[in-house]
């Protein structure tokens, strides 16, 4: 029996792997053309400087998403835009694609 | 930035890459708002220009020249000249496909705006885009 209890037990720890990669959430890395937010201001990472410690940002106004400046901010003060946060003219129309996008 | 291939535009290359989608030939556009390429982006984020005398161009799968080192570039430079009088302010390019009309890829200048004002203005792009 004990080759039956292995196999079981085999199996178990593949069901648990498994539901531990369904719970966890890719990662969303920062890119250009991506939506961000810093502090409250959302805009399009436009381009990276200093070696990649600063980054470019278009910030951008609502509804229709034209970029209305270009600031220049730490990478590490950015972070991905949510779906509600994209200005509504370019915001996609399918949530599901979004959230393929990262911007849930 | 360079330019930017949106969401939609990259699920139209892996299509024609397996043949589920046949490529057809782009189309090169102007677009006249102060837009930044983003991911989300479809053809209708862009506001095509339309000074007098301006006109897309369908860029031929026989124009562009050989791909090498991961880049490929149409074979001519593509001239805007402008007829009339305008107040256009363009701010770069994209591109769609022929039939579906999705957005392939798009530019914005860093340069830009080029103010399109007078009859003979003209705006010259040579399409290229790399895979690295």
């Amino acid at each position: 029996m004990m080759w039956l209890n292995n196999l079981l037990d085999r199996a178990r720890k593949q069901r648990v792997a498994r539901d531990v990669q369904a719970q966890v959430a890719p990662p969303i890395l920062l890119a250009k053309g991506k939506w961000i937010v810093w502090k409250d201001r959302v805009g399009i990472l436009y381009d990276v400087a200093d070696g990649g410690v600063a980054a470019i940002i278009h910030l951008t106004n609502d509804p229709a998403g034209e970029t209305v400046g270009q600031l220049q901010v730490p990478v590490g003060e950015l972070r991905i835009a949510k779906y509600t946060e994209i200005p509504a003219k370019r915001r996609p129309a399918d949530p599901m694609a979004a959230l393929r996008l990262g911007y849930y | 930035m360079a330019l930017n291939v949106p969401d939609e535009g990259e699920n139209y290359a892996l299509e024609a890459f397996v043949n589920k989608t046949t490529a057809t030939n782009p189309i090169l556009k102007l677009f006249k708002t102060n837009v930044t390429p983003a991911d989300t982006d479809t053809a209708a984020t862009y506001t095509e220009a339309g000074f007098p005398g301006y006109a897309s161009i369908t860029l031929t799968g026989a124009s562009w020249n050989a791909a090498s080192g991961g880049s490929i570039s149409y074979s001519a430079q593509q001239t805007f000249t402008c007829s009339g009088a305008a107040t256009d302010d363009i701010y770069g390019y994209f591109i769609v496909s022929t039939t579906s009309g999705k957005l392939l890829w798009s530019e914005k200048d860093a340069s830009a705006p080029f103010a399109v004002r007078n009859s003979g203005d003209a705006i010259k792009i040579t399409p290229t885009i790399s895979a690295n």
